[in-house]
């Protein structure tokens, strides 16, 4: 980057440094809180006495959640089903988003409008679910992979950063000899790795949060990911309304160790995943 | 794991040998826990066995699944459901599997199996409106015939309640009985500032109208900002402000009761002055300010049990008790105690209470052909017997008072119990005990988690909560009206209600003209014509 | 792009020759394309039951029809127009308000030197995006009612309270507020992806033509990220009428009924709470009509401006 260092650029460094760095405390004060509420106890939160900081600490809740019964394994469970259902995606968005990028490519404005298209249609659950069935998916794990496998909105953007590429890249490697799908995977990916990393960060982010699908696709517990588990965690503790007068009152402080712990492996991956950024410079130099 | 597992199935294997000791027949194999799910327990125990009567037929049930199996065990496969298989088999030759559906979206769940054709054999809802529309749409297996053959204890133990399961005549749901009588709401009043300010008990609601003002004005307990009554803006719940302002409503007849219920009491004949007073009590100071924005109820609950608060209405039971126990805890003396003063205009009151009836057990039109078999797993579980040891475990003990005494968490995930155990039972909740007030009291007084308040106070509980108690007629019915709008029409009947008590003075017969004429155009007056045209017809 | 005239070979373009280059681009796009019809396009006929009384048991092709009795019913009410209109202006106000906001972030964050800053900002406002409604919900009830912190100093500063959560005009504005919150660092880490992909030695360039820091990000860095700028804009666009149930559903209150109502909300009262599948798949094929020609409308616009599209 550049060497220039003169006292407006100090003064300006320091100035959105500082007004990051405020943001970034802004950001951070629901994180805090649930932070908080998840280590403090349930009468301390129950009176409103925590915000910021916990009081009366105690770990209780995270035993809890953590003791649940099916808690370890479905979290086991859940990291598998996360990596393998992003590499399903990835795989999916990049075989459509590279041809479709091509916009001399016979007949890939159809397919792409009707790709943006869906991004607008939703059946409804019945429909939806009638489909899996027919597909033979229910109850089981495809039925976790396939239905979300291809965002159209991942790979429009996915598609706008193949199209942003210098296009005599590839009449280069064209004239070189490489096949298109040669120059796909030699050519265009690297360049394009931070993107990726990127989609591949909301795919992931997006099946470890999803319920609906668990909700509604499956039955056995041992496909529930960690976050149904969590959920019915702590649905169990309310039990509700119509069960009856004697009802004991969701402890927030277990809700928020939950919301925290199913954070937890995002937070972990992250810089891993920042990593690919950088990489994506130093490769656009190189080519560049 | 390991171990757990290996407890369950010794515990499976002595429930096996015990209820095999007490059967004392004949001797056939049993092949139990042989319906696919992997428990080592039960089998293998042979002989001594009583034949299995009938033809050897494998039913599903629904199960909730609340995320708190036991560790190693799932909420089809554990413990208590080894005991109810083992059960099921020895008696009827009848094979149960569990299928799990997670408690916190069961209606929808439920409703999506059955438009997918593949909904277990035994399914269970608390809603009547999704009986209604299944059974309308011909979506259930008629009851009627198995129910007279299998019955016997379902009549004898629930019969007055199954009623509500019918549809066009015919059976088509068997009701679950609820536990523990209670009224849905209740009030509770500082005592102790009563005490500091001279005050007795109020009987009527002029007498809380003068403890609150005194409240505002004397600010009894010196605290910060004092708020005589606390109300939250929960969208979900009439809880408070239903009681008060239904006693400004009179219900002459039967028809009345049933016409407005409790769902549309807010608009009954009368109903308009409670809330008109509400409204006055608002500006007044007397009621919380920002009451209606604190929708999550945050605020509420951290006044309440920060001592703020001269006044409140709850649903009778947990969560006013949590409040009061934080309290008690930092104050180390009595200060809430229950009240009824909502006086109806003869001076009486009118505690309203749940109706008996629970959940709606059904039998999907798929299962038709098992009807039979599903009835005698129900009406097993109908005798308070076996209900006990379902939702208290078939191991555990009774105190002195009566009172079947529950197994801690830690007691019942060391077993393979599932952490709620009531999931099982499903159509008996109301057990011997708690017909029996010591037994109730004792039970509430041992059942706090933490120690506060003393038997006195839970007697008074129990007497408070049993003045006045009133039951809103109940009919099978639900009109096309309601079924589409009810739901609707429920959430802006809290909505029309809280508005109208925080505007000002000066607006509130204009708002209330408009928000009535929203609850019209709404489908309100659909619904409360069909209601009176039912009772008219129907009842008469 | 560019308009490439198939390979620029010379040869003459017949079709086995086209296909000769470009087999494996249309082998790549099987999957995808029969992917898409099985699982999306498909179950659109089950939208059908827009058009039919649908019973559950009788299913979705025997269920009796009704013609467009629920569009009616949805288009004849006063709370559907409402909805509406209230849909329209969050969303409108999440476009002036939200939609630029990660862009500027981006921007800036990407002339900032200090790359542990750097790294840690983009971490830190991704988090929010983690928290269901509820939780902000929840938050923002206990900073903004008022008896809550914002008031609560607005009071030791001797100002007067702000009805922020009552008054259905401040609501609104803290409904955007929040979603600034909770969704800024999503559109941020994608502009952070095409900024990082791109050249930064025409930065330098421009440092040495002496351009000052407005200048260098208007014409260098910006034009950068225009693309996916557009892309978003064009997709966000097309989501005009459409509307995430948990934020106003949470965040409002009896009192801002009238500005928080918004189509999803009134699905779910009128629609989905009462099982009435078909209802709530009537509004719902509405709201593909009108978002489907709002995207392909805004497309054209997009292309005549000369910004390419998305399609």
């Amino acid at each position: 980057m550049s060497t220039l260092n003169s006292k407006g650029e100090r003064r300006f460094q320091l100035c959105w440094n500082t007004i990051f760095i405020v943001v970034s405390i802004i950001a951070l004060i629901p994180i805090f809180r649930v932070i908080s509420v998840s280590l403090s106890s349930k009468d301390a939160i129950l009176s409103g006495k925590v915000f910021l900081y916990p009081v009366q600490i105690t770990v209780e809740a995270y035993v809890r959640a953590f003791r649940s019964g099916s808690f370890l394994s479905s979290f086991g469970f859940s990291i598998i089903l996360m990596l393998v259902a992003t590499v399903v995606c990835m795989v999916m968005t990049i075989l459509a988003a590279y041809p479709l990028s091509k916009t001399n490519l016979k007949g890939t404005g159809i397919i792409m409008t009707l790709f943006v298209l869906t991004m607008y249609l939703d059946p409804g659950i019945i429909p939806k679910y009638l489909n899996i069935r027919d597909l033979n998916m229910l109850d089981k794990v495809w039925a976790l992979i396939i239905p979300e496998a291809l965002s159209a909105y991942n790979m429009i953007i996915m598609c706008t950063a193949f199209k942003s590429l210098d296009s005599s890249l590839y009449e280069a490697a064209k004239i070189d000899g490489c096949t298109e799908f040669q120059i796909m995977t030699k050519i265009a990916l690297p360049l394009v790795y931070p993107t990726m990393a990127t989609l591949a960060l909301f795919y992931a982010v997006g099946r470890w949060n999803r319920l609906s699908d668990v909700l509604y696709y499956v039955n056995s517990s041992n496909l529930y990911t960690v976050q149904m588990v969590l959920k019915q965690l702590i649905e169990s503790i309310k039990i509700s309304q119509e069960e009856g007068a004697v009802s004991q009152l969701v402890a927030d402080n277990i809700k928020s160790a939950s919301i925290v712990i199913s954070m937890t492996p995002m937070v972990i991956a992250y810089p891993f995943i920042q990593k690919y950024f950088t990489q994506g410079i130093m490769l656009g130099a190189v080519k560049g | 794991m390991k171990k757990a597992r290996l407890v369950k199935s010794t515990v499976a294997v002595t429930l096996a040998a015990v209820m095999l000791a007490g059967c004392g027949g004949g001797s056939a194999s049993s092949n139990s826990g042989g319906s696919g799910s992997s428990s080592g327990g039960g089998s293998g125990t042979g002989g001594g066995a009583a034949a299995p009567s009938g033809e050897e037929v494998t039913i599903s049930v629904m199960v909730w699944d609340r995320g708190n199996a036991a560790p190693g065990t799932t909420p089809e496969d554990n413990t208590l459901t080894d005991y109810i298989k083992q059960n099921m088999k020895e008696k009827y030759n009848i094979n149960v599997e569990y299928v799990s559906v997670p408690r916190s979206s069961s209606d929808d769940k439920v409703n999506i199996m059955m438009a997918g054709g593949n909904a277990p054999d035994i399914i269970f809802t608390y809603s009547q409106n999704l009986f209604n529309n299944f059974a309308q749409n011909g979506g259930l297996a008629d009851l009627t015939a198995a129910y007279e053959a299998n019955g016997e204890n379902l009549k004898k133990n629930q019969g007055e309640i199954q009623s509500m399961g019918q549809y066009d005549g015919k059976q088509y749901a068997i009701l679950k009985q609820r536990g523990l009588e209670m009224p849905r709401h209740l009030g509770f009043i500082r005592k102790d500032w009563l005490d500091a300010m001279g005050m007795e008990i109020p009987k009527t609601k002029e007498d809380l109208a003068a403890y609150l003002q005194a409240v505002k004005d004397q600010n009894p307990g010196g605290v910060d900002k004092v708020i005589p009554w606390a109300m939250s803006g929960r969208a979900d719940t009439e809880k408070n402000y239903l009681t008060f302002v239904s006693s400004y409503v009179d219900l002459p007849t039967d028809k009345d009761a049933y016409v407005y219920n409790e769902v549309y009491m807010a608009v009954a004949p009368g109903a308009i002055d409670g809330i008109r007073k509400l409204n006055e009590f608002y500006n007044a100071g007397l009621i919380s300010q920002d009451f209606a924005t604190d929708t999550t109820e945050d605020i509420y609950k951290a006044q309440v049990s920060a001592g703020n608060v001269g006044f409140f209405v709850d649903d009778t039971g947990g969560t006013s008790w949590d409040l009061m126990s934080i309290l008690y805890s930092a104050t180390g003396k009595t200060a809430f105690v229950p009240v009824q003063c909502f006086n109806l205009s003869d001076g009486s009151y009118r505690s309203v209470y749940e109706p008996r009836y629970g959940m709606y057990v059904m039998v999907p039109k798929t299962s038709e052909a098992k009807v039979d078999a599903c009835l005698k797993y129900l009406d097993w579980m109908s005798d308070p017997e076996v209900a006990e040891n379902i939702a208290y475990t078939p191991e555990h003990q009774r105190d002195d008072a009566g009172v079947p005494i529950a197994l801690t968490e830690a007691q019942l995930f060391e077993k393979g119990y599932p952490g709620t155990l009531d999931d099982l039972s499903i159509v008996n909740g109301f057990l011997e005990w708690m017909s029996n007030k010591d037994s109730v009291v004792s039970y509430w007084s041992q059942s706090q988690a933490v120690e506060w308040e003393d038997k006195a106070w839970f007697e008074n509980y129990y007497d408070v909560m049993n003045v006045g108690k009133f039951r809103y007629p109940t009919y099978p019915f639900i009109s096309d009206a309601e079924a589409n709008y009810g739901k609707n029409i429920e959430d802006m009947m809290v909505e029309y209600v809280y508005r109208l008590i925080s505007c000002s003075t000066s607006e509130f017969d204009a708002l209330q003209q408009a928000e009535y004429s929203n609850l019209q155009n709404a489908g309100l007056q659909q619904i409360l014509d069909a209601r009176a045209e039912y009772y008219d017809a129907n009842v008469k | 792009m560019k308009k490439v005239k198939q390979t620029g070979s010379g040869n003459k373009t017949t079709f086995k020759v086209y296909m000769q280059n470009y087999w494996q681009l249309y082998l790549m796009l099987v999957i995808p394309v029969i992917y898409m019809i099985l699982l999306r396009y498909k179950p659109m006929l089950g939208a059908i039951i827009a058009f039919k009384k649908f019973n559950i048991f009788a299913g979705i092709w025997d269920s009796p029809w009704v013609g467009l009795a629920h569009f009616k019913e949805a288009f004849s009410s006063r709370d559907f127009w409402n909805a509406l209109k209230n849909t329209l202006i969050l969303n409108l106000g999440d476009l002036i308000l939200g939609f630029p906001m990660p862009v500027l972030l981006a921007v800036f964050l990407f002339e900032i030197k200090n790359i542990s800053i750097r790294k840690a900002t983009q971490t830190i406002l991704y988090l929010p995006n983690f928290l269901s409604w509820v939780i902000i919900a929840g938050i923002i009830t206990q900073l903004f009612s008022t008896s809550g912190l914002v008031n609560e100093i607005f009071r030791n500063m001797g100002m007067s309270e702000v009805n922020f959560l009552s008054s259905p005009f401040i609501w609104r504005f803290v409904y955007w507020f929040a979603g600034i919150w909770h969704d800024a660092g999503y559109s941020l880490i994608i502009y952070l992806a095409a900024l990082t992909a791109t050249d930064p030695s025409l930065g330098e360039a421009a440092y040495i033509d002496g351009a000052t820091r407005l200048q260098r990000i208007w014409h260098v860095t910006i034009p950068q990220i225009r693309p996916t700028i557009s892309t978003l804009l064009i997709m966000q666009l097309g989501k005009m009428v459409s509307i995430d149930f948990d934020r106003p559903y949470m965040m409002g209150n009896t009192l801002v009924k009238s500005a928080s109502d918004v189509i999803s909300t009134y699905v779910y009262s009128i629609g989905l709470q009462a099982a009435r599948f078909d209802f709530a798949t009537a509004v719902g094929l509405f709201q593909s009509v009108v978002g489907i020609i709002l995207v392909l409308s805004v497309n054209k616009i997009s292309k005549k401006m000369g910004e390419g599209g998305i399609m």
